[in-house]
């Protein structure tokens, strides 16, 4: 799948875009020190909400292989400015939920070349809990070798099993807090308005999957005057619903809410978070997000304009493209939703990602809108929530230009 | 670099070989169709096209010759709705803001003898290059003037290829 600074995926009902999503929340998972059963399936009491960290992915861990499979591979690429790093990784789902095996490899430069081995899982016994790890200490002679756990991912057990003596070790180290960085800083967003609404302890300030801590958030951002008008000029836009002010009401035992001043006509009037409607919640934990989330974090949030009048689609891309920009994150969004389509300028489109269903082996597949076959005449057709809106859903497959134009000479034009 | 080709109404009355409009230079737009199609690059056609060719057709002095070429444009049509003409039509819907577009530049072009049908193939070709990065376009006519529109695309910056 490729990405951009803003990555807007598109695809039919169940062409693969949650799964997309899944994979990054188990990748995100990995380099913490966390059970992999406990990445897919989740911690009995710790559920919060969906998608919340400790639900665990959709279908759980017996539902991530395909079909008939025990197992299932993922993989992706860290681009660390003056080199790349290939991660891969197999997970069992039965009769164990533990690793088949796991590599990462170095490259200098982005070609499909494979790199130089980092580490590497050596085949194990298949009733060990335990597997052997070759490692490139850029020595001659045979690597070293370490022993890890198949509950976890060797990623998590670098810090803890890994030696940090020689320089290729130091590296490695170096490498685990590079990827450790851009997967631990994978936020998944998905705002369940009915569970902001109430008080939150004021020392929650890290925004949760649900933004059920949104008052917490706010608060803590709002304690400098810069941010809170970047929010407030972003969420005030709105001619049917203009806030002017957001304030924290504080308890003495610690617990925060949020109050806005709304102007209605020539007055204006207090409103609590409880009174605020779900569309412009959502809207304000995307905007909290955007504005608050560390610098370099990548932002993920499926169905970003759930909830939003099509009249703000405009708003909200303008919202995602300037301060996801300004705030150097990466923002991966899912939509299906023709007004954010049309809303994209021509800077946006390069980052639309079509999933699809692939027509033979049904498996997912994604294509940047950019490198479809036909990009240049379906662009004729309008803005991309056009394109969509007339039934597009996957790339032609057999799209034969050429072809078309030269039989269509020989018989509409004289020799 | 993906490339196209806004077909202008002189190459259309061209293909049709309509009377006394175009002979000398029937086989030199041949020439650039084949061109174009093994290049595979694309043609579109706008809808300002459709109506100046239909008007010239629909002034060809020979009652016969008329209806035979009506006949043809029309398959032609045809052949573009189910996707088997070597263009595909530009999708127009004016708005508001596009007569408001018009009228600031339509007398400005009047001046200099540039019709409405050229001016809004002009557009439909500058609103094509804002909104589809990464193709470079062109018109393709008979006229100098409107030939003269040539647009080199920048490659698009992405991170894949980096």
């Amino acid at each position: 799948m490729p990405v951009e600074a803003l990555t807007i995926l598109i695809g039919a009902n169940a062409s693969g875009k949650s799964n997309a999503v899944d994979g990054m929340e188990i990748l995100s998972g990995l380099v913490t020190n966390r059970e992999i059963g406990d990445i897919l399936d989740g911690v009995r009491g710790y559920e919060t909400g969906a998608r919340g960290k400790g639900t665990g992915i959709r279908g759980g861990s017996r539902g991530a292989p395909r079909y008939n499979n025990s197992s299932f591979q993922l993989g992706c690429t860290f681009d660390c400015d003056s080199y790349y790093l290939d991660y891969e990784v197999r997970i069992r789902v039965k009769p164990h939920i533990w690793l088949e095996n796991e590599s990462l490899y170095k490259r200098t430069s982005n070609t499909d070349s494979r790199g130089d081995l980092v580490y590497k899982t050596e085949p194990a016994d298949e009733n060990s809990g335990n597997v052997y790890v070759t490692y490139n200490n850029r020595r001659r002679g045979r690597n070293p070798q370490v022993i890890c756990l198949r509950n976890y991912s060797v990623l998590s057990q670098i810090p803890g099993r890994f030696p940090s003596d020689t320089p290729a070790e130091k590296d490695l180290r170096d490498m685990f807090e590079v990827i450790s960085g851009i997967l631990r800083n994978i936020l998944i967003l998905n705002p369940v308005p009915q569970l902001m609404r109430d008080y939150v302890h004021s020392s929650k300030v890290k925004i949760l999957p649900t933004g059920e801590n949104l008052s917490a958030v706010v608060a803590e951002l709002i304690s400098s005057q810069d941010v809170k008008r970047t929010i407030l000029t972003y969420l005030q836009d709105y001619p049917e619903e203009q806030i002017t002010d957001i304030h924290a009401i504080n308890t003495p035992t610690g617990d925060v809410m949020l109050t806005f001043t709304e102007e209605i006509g020539k007055g204006s009037r207090p409103i609590d978070i409880r009174g605020m409607s779900d569309g412009t919640l959502r809207f304000l934990t995307i905007l909290t997000a955007l504005v608050g989330e560390k610098a370099g974090s990548t932002v993920i949030i499926e169905e970003v304009d759930n909830g939003l009048h099509p009249s703000r689609a405009n708003k909200l891309v303008v919202a995602l493209r300037e301060l996801g920009k300004k705030r150097n994150l990466d923002l991966i969004v899912t939509t299906h939703n023709p007004a954010i389509l049309n809303a994209l300028s021509a800077d946006d489109i390069p980052g639309v990602v079509v999933c699809y269903r692939d027509a033979a082996d049904g498996s997912s597949r994604f294509v940047s809108w950019v490198d479809l076959p036909d990009y240049p005449e379906l662009m004729a057709r309008g803005g991309i929530g056009d394109i969509i809106s007339q039934g597009f859903i996957a790339p032609e497959p057999a799209f034969h230009r050429k072809k078309q134009m030269l039989e269509w000479a020989k018989r509409r034009l004289d020799r | 670099m993906k490339r196209v080709h806004f077909v202008d109404t002189s190459i259309l009355c061209c293909m049709l070989r309509l009377p006394h409009f175009c002979d000398a230079e029937y086989a030199a737009v041949l020439e650039e169709f084949e061109r174009i199609a093994t290049c595979s690059d694309v043609l579109l056609l706008p809808l300002a096209s459709v109506i100046e060719t239909g008007n010239h057709i629909a002034n060809v002095g020979d009652g016969n010759v008329r209806r035979a070429v009506a006949i043809t444009f029309a398959d032609y049509l045809r052949d573009t709705v189910d996707n088997k003409a070597p263009w595909a039509f530009v999708e127009a819907r004016w708005t508001a803001r596009d007569l408001s577009n018009y009228a600031d530049k339509f007398s400005d072009c009047a001046t200099r003898k540039i019709g409405f049908g050229d001016l809004s193939i002009i557009e439909d070709y500058r609103d094509y290059i804002s909104r589809v990065p990464g193709v470079s376009v062109r018109i393709w006519s008979l006229d100098h003037h409107l030939a003269s529109h040539c647009y080199e695309a920048p490659e698009i910056d992405r991170r894949k290829g980096r």
